[in-house]
């Protein structure tokens, strides 16, 4: 859930740019940086809906999630009733599931880390992922990213080469003021894989975050998972425990 | 042509030692000839066993697509109407449908593996492949709500049987499959990536799976090899939008294996001809040297040419045979005790060689045809008389007088 949530709440800042300038480095990096922290040394309380829709099945979840710092978050499905209590809990790297139904909490073996989470297109491994756009990437102007005009600024990240990422770039579209707009997936050869993009602005606790997030697979046109946060609430006191396989069950 | 016989055999016996030395090379090559074609004839077995007998069986029936993506949601359209048209085929032995997915499992700890996942029909499979003969420890599947799992599965997640396993899979609607099985029988199926899983009764895994009736692959055995390909035909022509396809379209490995192995006899063939070749004319060339005065006076008192090569080709021949017999006695020998005792090859205790994920067994029986027990024999006695035409055509190109003037 991290990374969902992450990707959606941005810390209000200071725009980097002056309007009508190009972003120098230090701006880039500014603007990153906030696309990345969204709330990474925060804590958020989420109730959210998730429809997910293939080429099989449309399916829709509403679920509930917890997240302190970038390395615990937990999530737990509220709806529908076959999977009411199904959780997902994430400590560090690791991932567990917790199964209502047989009362049993099982890790997540890294061999299913790729595999689909809740039948969705974020992978298990999208949930425990914690590369910063900032850090562990490369970035400069995405060619192209001069006729968006002065509001919003298409960054192309290259990873690092030390960077374990299945992506050859993204491109993150960011408004001047650092609230995310899109963000394009590119495999290494080049091909556009997925898209996310982002709407639905609101302010919480003074931070300007998009409530409503879109992830397109381009190999499946007429997919897409989309998340919308019906309510959230930032900063607010989660006390460590909520993050054991003991609280995974309640 | 009885004098010549006689004159041939005891010419042979005139230097025992060499014809017995000449002899029992050939011989021995012979009998290489035929323990190889028994341990390659028990190789094949143990091979086919492994992989037709045990999983494929003679055609298998999937959705079009399957084969290709593997899709778990591209399932054999009407498979129950397709079933009951199969069974009601004279030709069709055996049906049996299987689900094939893959499943996180959990023992007693939350430590999870993954594997493959395997819904069968209990009655169905045990009478095709026998799995309930795989089965080490425990039971084979009986009734509904029970799970018998592989030995590797079993290692890894320290679960025996009578233990709880805790199978979690992505269902076909999207949701989470999940469910607690108590495990009756711990498998050994030889195969790698079925003994990483678990196998279930077909209701059970389709319930889990959200996906109704439906079956990924029908496995079909029937009455025998020779009528692979008609009901192979028959169901293409009922089934259009099927793939319908023999086991060793699915495995050409497995084929392929058996043909290279007829090549490797081929090339074996071809050594002990050349030996055989070689040692004759050898044999033949230096008795018909210490012979010359002999020839000379053979001809000088008006023995015809012909009959001169006809007894040297004799003696070639009564080489040839006596070589067979020896080749033969010695390679059925040979054949006896791999028959009975076996050569085992074991690659880990209990396992043999790996063929593309598939174990076979570590002991390799013979098995021999007599087809192959034969053909070196032919050849021997074949290239023995041809043979035997150098030295004779020698002998007759000899000059009387000059061969009766030697010492």
């Amino acid at each position: 859930m991290y990374f969902i949530v992450s990707s959606l709440i941005i810390l209000s800042t200071p725009a980097p740019a002056a309007a009508g300038t190009v972003p120098t480095s230090d701006q880039l990096k500014a603007l990153l940086t906030q696309v990345d922290d969204n709330g990474r040394s925060n804590s958020s309380h989420v109730v959210m809906s998730m429809r997910v829709q293939t080429k099989r099945f449309s399916r829709k979840m509403k679920m509930e999630s917890w997240s302190k710092g970038k390395e615990h978050s937990l999530i737990r499905l509220m709806d529908p009733p076959k999977d009411r209590g199904v959780a997902t809990l994430k400590v560090g790297d690791k991932l567990w599931n917790y199964l209502p139904n047989t009362d049993r909490t099982m890790r997540v073996p890294s061999a299913m880390m790729s595999g689909a989470w809740m039948g969705s297109h974020v992978s298990n491994d999208d949930l425990v992922r914690e590369y910063r756009l900032s850090e562990d990437y490369t970035y400069a102007m995405a060619p192209g990213s001069a006729s968006l005009g002065s509001e919003r600024y298409t960054i192309r990240c290259t990873p690092k080469p030390e960077t374990p990422v299945v992506w050859g770039h993204i491109d993150v579209t960011v408004t001047a003021k650092g609230v995310p707009e899109k963000q394009e997936f590119y495999s290494e050869k080049g091909k556009k894989v997925r898209t996310m993009t982002y709407s639905d602005v609101k302010e919480v606790s003074g931070i300007q975050v998009p409530h409503k997030m879109v992830i397109q697979p381009h190999d499946k046109p007429n997919e897409l998972t989309e998340m919308v946060f019906h309510s959230l609430k930032l900063n607010i006191p989660i006390e460590d425990s909520r993050f054991s396989l003991q609280a995974l069950r309640d | 042509m009885g004098i010549l016989t006689a004159i041939a055999w005891r010419n042979l016996w005139r230097h025992p030692t060499r014809t017995v030395l000449t002899s029992l090379t050939m011989g021995l090559g012979v009998a290489f000839c035929i323990f190889m074609a028994s341990w390659i004839g028990g190789f094949l077995d143990v091979m086919r066993t492994a992989t037709v007998d045990r999983n494929l069986g003679h055609l298998q029936i999937h959705h079009k697509d399957y084969p290709e993506t593997m899709n778990p949601y591209d399932v054999v359209p009407q498979a129950q109407s397709v079933i009951e048209g199969l069974q009601d085929k004279p030709d069709v032995k055996i049906v049996a449908p299987r689900i094939q997915a893959f499943g996180m499992y959990a023992g007693a700890k939350d430590e999870a593996a993954s594997g493959s996942f395997v819904g069968v029909d209990p009655e169905a499979e045990k009478n095709l492949t026998e799995m309930h003969k795989r089965v080490r420890k425990g039971r084979w599947l009986k009734n509904s709500r029970e799970a018998v799992i592989g030995h590797r599965l079993a290692k890894e997640l320290n679960l025996d049987v009578g233990g709880e396993l805790l199978v979690v899979v992505n269902a076909l609607d999207g949701s989470i499959g999940n469910q607690v099985y108590p495990v009756v029988g711990i498998y050994n199926s030889g195969m790698l990536e079925r003994d990483g899983g678990a196998m279930f009764p077909l209701q059970d895994a389709q319930e889990l799976f959200a996906m109704g009736d439906g079956v990924h692959e029908l496995v079909v055995l029937t009455q025998a090899e020779e009528k692979i390909e008609t009901v192979q035909n028959s169901t293409t022509n009922a089934y259009p939008d099927l793939a319908v396809r023999t086991w060793y379209e699915i495995s050409p490995e497995t084929k392929q294996m058996e043909d290279l192995t007829a090549v490797t006899s081929f090339f074996f063939y071809f050594i002990i001809m050349a030996i055989s070749g070689f040692m004759v004319v050898n044999t033949l060339l230096m008795s018909v040297y210490e012979r010359t005065r002999e020839l000379g006076l053979f001809a000088s008192l008006g023995l015809p040419p012909k009959r001169v090569v006809m007894m040297i080709l004799i003696e070639s021949g009564l080489l040839g045979v006596l070589s067979s017999l020896l080749g033969l006695g010695f390679g059925l020998l040979g054949h006896l005790f791999l028959a009975n005792y076996g050569i085992t090859m074991e690659i880990k205790e209990g396992e043999g060689f790996i063929l593309n994920g598939v174990v076979l067994d570590p002991v390799i029986f013979g098995q021999l045809n007599m087809t192959q027990a034969i053909i070196p024999l032919v050849i021997v006695m074949f290239v023995s008389v041809v043979a035997g035409l150098w030295p004779a055509r020698r002998a007759v190109k000899l000059d009387p007088v000059v061969a009766l003037a030697q010492e």
